[in-house]
Order: C-alpha cells, then structure tokens, then sequence
C-alpha cells in the first residue's frame, strides 16, 4: 500500500473520530431529544435577557403597571392587527399595527364610557370572522361597585382596521354579576362561531351568529332577552367538597379522530374534558382530580390529537405539568380520571407560568416573573426549554414591593409580569403581553409558522379556519 | 514535510483520550457524590434492593425499598441508631455505633406488621422505642440494652386506621407524651403509662376546621416548647395544610394559627424554629418544594391564617423532600432522589444549599412512572451532642455523615431556647432559654 493511501486513510480515520466524539458527547448531553437550555435567573447578566435564538422585534409600554391582561393576535397576515387588553388604570384595550413588526404602533385606543366610574377591567380578548365580517370581543370584570357588572364582553366590527372600529354590543348576564374571566371563540363543527364564556358555575356558551345577526323579530325588540344567544352550558363536573365552582379558563378544539368539538376546562377542583358536539347535552370524558399539588385548573390546552394536556394552577412554585389523557378517555381508567401528571416543566421554580399557547412539539408560555419562555414537548415525559425572553424586569420575587406598586388584592404578589401569549401561525410571529412592561413581539429562530400536519398532528390550534369547517381540516 | 499516516493516527488516539476524560469528568462520573464539606462516615445497605421476588438485579421498578425510618439516640453513652426495616421481613435494627465507621448490627426486631415511624423516649432509667404500624397501631419497645439485643415489647396499642407518624414530647407539665398520627385525629398517649404497659387514650385531637375537597385528618405532627410565652405548641401537617396548637393543657388544644397554602393538599412533614415564629414545612409530592411560612401575623391577629410562604428551597424542583430535622439555621432534609440535603435558613425569604450527600446515585425517578416514587433518602436524624448525622435511603440502607463546621447544636448557642425534636427528659423544656437556668 503506498504512503498516500495511508495518508489518507489517516485523515479520514481522524475525521470520523472527531465527528464520532463530538456527536456522542452531543447526545451524552442532550439525550435523545435534546436537554434543552437554562433560563438564568434575574437579574441576568447585561443582555442576557433572552435566549440566543429569540429576537425582540418590537416592544411598546402601554401604561401604569398593572394595567395590562391578555393579548390576542389576528391570523390573516393581510390584517396584522394584535389586541391588548387593560385593566385597572384604563379600562378597555389597545390595537396593535403590525404591519412592520419591527415597527409596531399602537393604532387605537378604545375606553370605556365614563371610566372613572368603572372599577374592574378587560380581561381576555378574542376575535372570529362571521359573514365576512371580523369581529374582536372583548371579555370585562366590572364589580357591583361600579356600572355594567352585568356586561360580559363587549363585541366590536374590526372589519375597517386601521380606517376605523364600532361597538356592535355588550353579552350581559344580570343573573351572574361579574362579567367573564375567559372567553374562548370556537368554529364548531355545526358551523356556528360560538364563544365559550366563565359565567355563574359554567362554561356559557354563545352563539355570536345569532348575536350579530341582531333581532330576528319583532318581538326581539320587546323582550331584550339577554340569554337569546345563549345556546349551551357546560358544568364543573361535581366532585366532593370543590375548590370552586366554576372554570377559570378553557379550550375547545375539535376531535379528529372521533369527529367530537371537545371542551377543556380547568377550574372546579382540576381539569375536566366534555364532548360538546350536543351542545344540550355536554358528556363528561374524563376528569383530572386528585393530582397532588391541583386543588383547583386554571389553564389546560391539549395537544392538537388530544392524547396529551398541559394544566396550568397559577400557584407559587407549581410548575406546568404534561398529562396523558389516555387512559381517562380510552377505557383504561374505569372512574374516567388521571391523579397525576406524567411530566412537568418550570422556566423558573421560585415563579409560575401563566397562560400558554400549544403548537406541537412547541409550547409558548407567558411566564409571570419569568417572561416568554418556550418548551418543546415531543417527549411528554421529559419536556425541556428552547427558548425565552424575559419581559418582565421589575421586581422579582419581593412580596412588599410587589403589593406596594400593584395593589394587588391577592397576598401572593408574584403575579406580575407576563399575562398572555398568542402565536401567528402563519408566519411564526410571537405576541406577549407583560402586566408592567407592555406589549412584545418575537421571532424565534426556526419557527417560521405552524401546521399540524407538518408535524403528523392535526392543524389543531387556538386558531380557527372560520371559513371552512373544522371537521374539513 | 506531509504528515504521515501514522501521525494521524497518534492523533486521533490522543484526541479519545483526552475526549475520555473530559467526557467522564463532565458527567460527573469522578467519584464525587457529595459537597466538599459533607464527610461520609460509614454505609451499611441492610439488606440492599433484594426485591420481593428475591432478586437483587430485578430492575429499577422492583428493586427492593427496605429501608424506612432512622433514629439516632442522643445520649453520648448509648452509640445505638435504631432503623426501620421494610420489605418482606419487616422490623427494627438495632445498630451499635461505637466505633460510627464501623457501624455493628446488634439486634433486631421482627414485627408481625410494617414499621412505619420509630419513636424513642426515655422513662425513669430505661429507653424505649415506639414502632408505628400503618395498618394497627403501633408496638412500645424497651431497648434499655440493644448490645443485647433487647427489644422487649411493653405495650401494644391498637387504633383503628394505624399510625403512621409519631412525636414523644417532654411537656412543661413534667408528664411526657406520644403524639400519634394515622390520617385522622391525633391520639394522645402518656408515656410514662405507656412504658408500664397502659395504653389508655389521654385525648385525641381533631382538625381544628372542616378541610374541602380532602378525606383526610393529620400527617405528622411534632411538639415543641415555646420560651416566650411559656407554652407548649403542636406543630402539625394534615388536610389542607399545617396547623398550630396550644397545647399547654394537653386535654384542650387551642387552635392558634393555621396555614393554608395554595397546591398544598395535604401537609406533609412541619417543624418550628426554635422561637416558633416560622414553620418548615413539606408537601410530600413530587415537584413540591420545602416551603417556610412566617407564622408571626397570624400569631399576633394581623390576618386570620397564613397562605403565603415567605421562601422555599429545593435541590431539584422536579423532585421532593420527606423528612427533615431543623437544627436552625440549618435544615437537614432526606431529599428523596438527592440523597441528603442541608440548607440554610437564617434568612427565610432566602434560603441556600450548604452541602449535600447523593445517598441515591441510581436512574432518575420521574413524575410518569409511579412504581419508582420512592426512590433516594426517606429519613434523616441529628445527634446534638457532636452533630452526627444518619441517613436512610430507602433503596441504599444506613448512611452517616459528618459536615464540616457543624460540630453540635444547642439552640442557645444561635440565640434561641434550645427546643427541638430533641427532649430533655429529665429537666424538661421550660428552663431551655437560657444557659444560665
């Protein structure tokens, strides 16, 4: 053999050797799926706030602090409008033109009549399309001590953005004072654009055709019923000595697989999964009660088959944890209910998440004290970090200096920073909103839209296709 | 000159090495289970993870757990740790210490139904040892002399609903008691009585209010006495969280403060500083960590029961603690999957890992498979006298230990009465503040 095949021989063993180490060690790190990355803890060092991979692309402070709720963002790219939701100080919300995101302004900004004389706030907003129409609702708490705590949500035509917006008209429900905490607007498969409501012990839910529509008779006029577009009620399955009555927060998403519009609600003393295909008769799937650490659900969002959920508490060190809902929904589990979780994720231990948006393997999570932060789930058992973005730099984790500045009713007090999250699926764009420091939005690397099936899911999403049925995806 | 094949391949051999040993000590694979300051003493696995089917190497999910609670006695002339066996043969080791690198099992006590907690106490010139059965009771051993082997069955008591947890406490009133604790109330036993073969009920105490959503009474309970006001207060874990008790007359327990923590269900494990101004507390599921409640609002009447803690502290948020020994301001906790853990409290809001041991250095137990819940360190005790520390780890058996720099405790050399799960059985706790009394 002469020296240069030797030699060659030589540098190609070398190589592979060096390839060979370098992956291994790779994997002996990450495992299989990949071990992710740490979120430091605040204050992090200067200009370390987000991950290398999550670029900022715009970020607007919209008032006192406190004073900002949820966040919703429009799907088509062709109507680059976010809302924000506001609370406390102002009561109503703001409108986003992202039409430049790296440019973002604020477009509009609507109050309620006679401000000053309303104590509460708007809470969740969402949008939904009917008739070629577009329409953003937007969920208020009023207390008693003020007007309109009656009104739920109050309904406006977005059609003409950025031209101009109306009121259409407010949800009220005189019978439970209080507004709605949540909403949630779903395309069932009946066709109708429903909105999901937390009411008086229930999911409410109704039909915004028939509400924009308007009166259909003559008698509508005389009657004022305010429950006329009031078609379902989903209860808090009844369990022994509940936490609450009611939800806090839900999903609707359809079924696939068994051609069923699912509800997930959290609230009660956990998490509950109706069918609400009938939506006169809401059937009991499954129940998660007894999980250690879960007195009571605040967010759950399931994975676009609905064989896994994700179940939030809003409770000081509890992490976001991952359920198997298998053995509930497919006979295994003759009761119907799973005690504990299977996997559970923490930006931080010492805080909590808040609210979360799932895109498969993706969850976008809106951390209170910790920010955007994202995790990937494709090993439901052990689910790791991918990315994040601290919104919030005020106080962390001090108690006094939290209730000092916010007020807040609760004793707890890290409750602050970021409230909501909402994710474009067309583009990838990402959308916080942070309780102090306003209104971001994000790219992340690599994420550059979403599509179930481009990931052998359903396209099964927060997001509606308004115009189709759900049962055609 | 072109490099050789040869040298390639010298190359590629001296990059594996070097790949070897960067690669093993970045895992963690150097042989350090422990902080630089926590010095190991000596192991005995007794009995190992033989599983019930009788093998040793049947896998992570049927490895034998064996090894339940610990205690250390107290008094420098009896080097005994008494430790709590589970599994098929369940019962009680006696282990003389003497020379504590070279623990010797002297005795043993086979029980006709699992040990759960191990209780010692004394009683006029002899030592005794209560053994809490979950499906019974428990059984009163007299252990004046484990070089014997002595475990001399003196009582039995019989509850429905079992013990599982248990405090003997010296009381300012000169009489000692056992507090038990199965789930439900908790029964109230003279120990003096107790050790002479009596064991009628001196009182049971229930929760002091309604619990929603939770079936449940206590947990776990401990006494301790309070300097300043010149009480003695139940400290105890149950539905709906921790509970704090006036228990100066012990037949009518006041209610004084209650915790009721958010995700805490059912508390697990509480301990008080010595001045009773803060709890530390446990939750006992998976993820929950350690949390410290600053009981002083709801002492002084500012707010009718605290739902806040005011720190918390975890070696692994995805794991948990079971027991733990508050020896302020440190606390030593039997972390589960971690092994030993210490932390420091002097600050509450704050509190800090000082040093560790990884008692378990086996596969990671996790949320999803709950065959391996109990997997690492289930019990620890402190000896005050010279600060040796004994460990049980449920899979791994006895461990002891010795920190750096924590050579004793007694409260009042940190500037509080010297209370704790430690009795002074012979002058009892009301002359504790002072070094002078």
């Amino acid at each position: 053999m002469n020296r240069q095949i030797l030699r060659t021989i030589g540098r190609i063993l070398f190589v592979f050797t060096v390839l060979m180490t370098t992956s291994l060690a790779s994997w002996a790190q990450s495992g299989p799926y990949g071990k992710g990355i740490e979120q430091p803890q605040h204050p992090q060092k200067p200009g370390e706030q987000g991950s290398a991979n999550m670029r900022v692309l715009a970020h607007i402070p919209l008032g006192a602090a406190g004073s900002v709720s949820d966040v919703e963002i429009e799907q088509d790219l062709d109507r680059p409008y976010a809302y924000v939701a506001r609370r406390n100080t102002e009561i109503g919300f703001d409108v986003i033109d992202l039409a430049d995101p790296n440019h973002a302004k604020v477009l509009y900004r609507w109050r309620i009549e006679n401000e000053d004389l309303h104590v509460g706030g708007a809470m969740d907003g969402r949008y939904f399309k009917y008739k070629s129409r577009y329409y953003y609702v937007q969920s208020v708490q009023l207390r008693q001590s003020g007007p309109n705590s009656d009104v739920g949500a109050i309904v406006f035509d977005v059609t003409d953005l950025p031209v101009k917006m109306s009121e259409v008209g407010r949800i009220r429900q005189s019978e439970s004072p209080g507004g709605f905490h949540n909403i949630f607007m779903y395309k069932h498969s009946s066709g109708k654009p429903l909105m999901f409501a937390t009411s008086g012990g229930f999911a409410k839910v109704f039909d915004m055709g028939l509400f924009i529509d308007g009166e259909t008779s003559e008698m509508d006029s005389q009657l004022k019923d305010e429950n006329r577009e009031l078609i379902g009620r989903v209860p808090v399955a009844e369990s022994d000595n509940m936490w609450s009555k009611g939800y806090h927060d839900f999903y609707v998403a359809y079924h696939p697989e068994t051609g069923q519009d699912r509800f997930y609600g959290g609230g009660g003393s956990g998490y509950y999964v109706y069918n609400v295909t009938n939506l006169e008769k809401p059937e009991l799937l499954a129940t998660l009660l007894g999980v250690p650490g879960v007195a009571w659900g605040h967010t759950f969002t399931p994975t676009p088959d609905g064989n896994y959920a994700i179940g939030e508490t809003e409770f000081q060190y509890q992490p976001l944890r991952i359920f198997d809902l298998k053995p509930a929904l497919n006979g295994e589990n003759p009761d119907k209910n799973i005690d504990h979780a299977i996997g559970a994720w923490h930006a931080d231990w010492k805080s909590l998440a808040h609210n979360h948006e799932v895109r498969w393997p993706f969850v976008f999570v809106s951390g209170y004290q910790t920010g955007l932060g994202v995790f990937n789930m494709v090993d439901p058992e052990h689910p790791f970090t991918v990315g994040y973005y601290d919104t919030f730099d005020g106080i962390h984790n001090d108690r006094g200096a939290a209730m000092e500045r916010l007020g807040s009713p609760y004793d707890w007090n890290v409750y602050d920073g970021a409230w909501g999250v909402d994710v474009r699926n067309a583009d990838g764009l990402i959308v916080v909103s942070d309780m102090t420091t306003g209104f971001w939005a994000f790219k992340m690397d690599g994420f550059d839209g979403w599509n179930g099936e481009d990931w052998g899911m359903p396209n099964v999403s927060s997001v509606q296709q308004w115009d189709d049925l759900p049962s055609n995806r | 000159m072109a490099p050789t094949y040869t040298f390639f391949i010298r190359i590629s051999v001296a990059y594996l090495l070097t790949f070897s040993l960067v690669a093993v000590s970045a895992s963690g694979q150097d042989g350090s289970r422990g902080s630089r300051n926590m010095k190991l003493v000596s192991h005995i696995p007794l009995g190992g993870m033989k599983a019930a089917n009788g093998s040793a190497t049947a896998g992570f999910e049927a490895l034998g757990r064996n090894t339940g609670d610990v205690v250390l006695d107290q008094g420098r002339n009896r080097p005994f740790v008494f430790v709590a066996r589970k599994g098929d043969v369940p019962g009680v080791v006696a282990i003389n210490i003497s020379d504590e690198s070279k623990p010797v099992q002297v005795g043993e006590w086979n029980s006709p139904s699992e040990v759960a907690d191990l209780i010692s106490f004394k009683s006029g010139s002899n030592f005794f040892l209560i053994a809490t059965h979950p499906s019974s009771g428990a059984t009163v051993l007299e252990v004046t002399d484990p070089d014997e082997g002595q475990f001399d069955i003196v009582a039995t008591i019989e509850v429905e609903g079992g013990f599982h947890h248990g405090f003997a406490y010296r009381h300012s009133n000169g009489r000692s008691y056992f507090f038990g604790t199965g789930g439900g109330n908790i029964f109230v036993y003279d120990l003096e009585r107790l050790s002479s073969g009596v064991t009628s009920v001196v009182t049971s105490i229930p929760l002091p209010e309604d619990v929603p959503a939770v079936a449940y009474g206590f947990h776990s309970v401990s006494v301790q006495y309070e300097a300043s006001t010149e009480s003695d207060r139940l400290y105890a874990a149950g539905a709906g969280g921790y509970y704090v008790l006036n228990v100066t007359d012990v037949t009518n327990p006041l209610s004084i403060a209650i915790v009721n923590s958010a995700a805490v269900q059912i508390g697990r494990s509480v301990s008080a500083t010595p001045d009773g101004t803060h709890l530390v507390t446990a939750a006992g599921y998976r993820t929950s960590p350690m949390r410290i409640f600053d009981l002083r609002p709801a002492l002084e009447g500012t707010v009718p029961r605290i739902r806040t803690a005011a720190g918390a502290w975890t070696a692994n948020w995805q794991n948990y603690s079971e027991n733990h020994q508050l020896r302020w301001p440190l606390v030593f906790t039997a972390a589960m999957d971690d092994g030993l853990q210490v932390f420091n409290m002097m600050n509450p809001f704050e509190p800090f890992t000082v040093g560790f041991y990884h008692t378990w250095d086996g596969p990671a137990a996790s949320l999803a498979n709950q065959e391996v819940n109990l997997t690492g360190a289930w019990d620890v005790d402190i000896r005050n006298s010279d600060g040796l520390i004994a460990v049980t780890d449920v899979n791994t058996g006895l461990w002891l230990f010795r920190m750096e720099g924590f050579e004793s405790w007694d409260g009042r050399g940190w500037g509080f009465p010297n209370v704790g799960s430690v009795q002074d059985w012979e002058k009892g706790p009301t002359r504790s503040a002072s070094w002078n009394q």
